[in-house]
């Protein structure tokens, strides 16, 4: 016991690690958060906006307006073992980009609407 | 003998803290000043109006007795920090203004001024009020207003072996002994307003305050 614990220790010593581990995130993830039971023709841009904040990006066009709401978060992690020289290296990263866009006719009447599943 | 001593040595020490935190923070303040790790306590230890920003704990002294025993919103600071993000908060401005290892950046989303801004104004005064808007979308019945404030929040630490001590440690690859930590986000700040087909001031939407 006593060997495998001195053996474990050594190892340590001998294979120093890095570590780094990095999250980045901008946008409000409200949209995938709730549950949204929006209907046609009755809710409106005011709801919208009153429901998740005002949008990341408007859009208005001849009879449409288009809200858009972004959300992205990034994670990277990384574990380096090495002993002089690099033995092991293990990175990863994901990315998560999830949109809302929701179409208003002329009156602010919802047109129609889509979202990023939650991943 | 020495018990008395003890007792007016106790005495003195009583009657110094007497004032209570005022006298003992200004004194704090003053003698150290700058070169302190707590930084500058004595506005918090006795102003009112206490909260935690992003910056830290703060508080208003003006027309505050400056050697107040206590702070005059003291039963309302035990409720403080209203909650556990604005702990954190304070924890993290705490941790980081005398941690070496740990980088800490803040750049506040500030949306222009919103005093006197209210349902029932025209476009005109709303631009007067706040300036131009980034986004403005007229239509037939309605316009848009959309103003922002971008900011971003970064905390970080790394704990490693320093270059020079890994020259000096016969270890190998001490030197690549690390670890770090690193989180950052973009903040946005939105307040959308609603006109209605008359450019009246029908609805104000606000981005929440604090993700």
């Amino acid at each position: 016991m006593t060997r495998t614990r001195a053996a474990v220790a050594l190892l340590g010593l001998v294979l120093p690690t890095a570590c780094a581990y990095t999250v980045q995130r901008s946008g409000d993830p409200r949209f995938l958060e709730r549950k949204l039971d929006w209907q046609a023709g009755v809710t409106s841009a005011e709801d919208v906006a009153a429901a998740l904040g005002p949008p990341d990006l408007i859009r208005g066009a001849p009879g449409r307006l288009v809200f858009v709401y972004r959300y992205e978060r990034e994670v990277k992690a990384s574990l380096v073992l090495s002993a002089y020289l690099r033995i092991f290296t293990n990175e990863r990263q994901r990315h998560v980009d999830s949109t809302l866009v929701a179409v208003f006719d002329d009156a602010d009447r919802l047109l129609y609407y889509g979202a990023s599943a939650e991943p | 003998m020495s018990g008395g001593r003890g007792r007016r040595a106790l005495a003195a020490l009583a009657l110094a803290l007497l004032p209570g935190c005022g006298l003992a923070t200004l004194t704090h303040d003053t003698m150290l000043g700058p070169v302190s790790p707590l930084g500058p306590i004595h506005d918090v230890s006795v102003g009112s109006d206490f909260r935690v920003t992003e910056s830290g704990p703060v508080a208003d002294t003006a027309g505050e007795p400056l050697l107040r025993p206590y702070p005059a919103d003291f039963i309302e600071r035990l409720g403080s920090p209203r909650s556990f993000y604005s702990l954190a908060q304070g924890i993290q401005a705490f941790i980081a203004s005398f941690s070496f290892v740990v980088q800490r950046e803040t750049r506040e989303a500030e949306l222009p001024v919103r005093e006197g801004l209210r349902e029932g104004l025209d476009a005109a005064d709303v631009l007067r009020l706040l300036g131009p808007p980034e986004l403005w979308i007229r239509g037939p019945s309605r316009t848009l207003m959309l103003y922002r404030g971008r900011g971003r929040r970064s905390i970080g630490f790394y704990v490693g072996v320093p270059p020079l001590a890994s020259v000096f440690l016969p270890v190998p690859g001490l030197g690549n002994l690390r670890f770090r930590y690193a989180n950052s986000e973009d903040r946005v700040e939105k307040m959308l307003l609603f006109f209605g087909a008359d450019d009246v001031l029908e609805s104000i939407a606000l981005s929440k305050a604090e993700p």
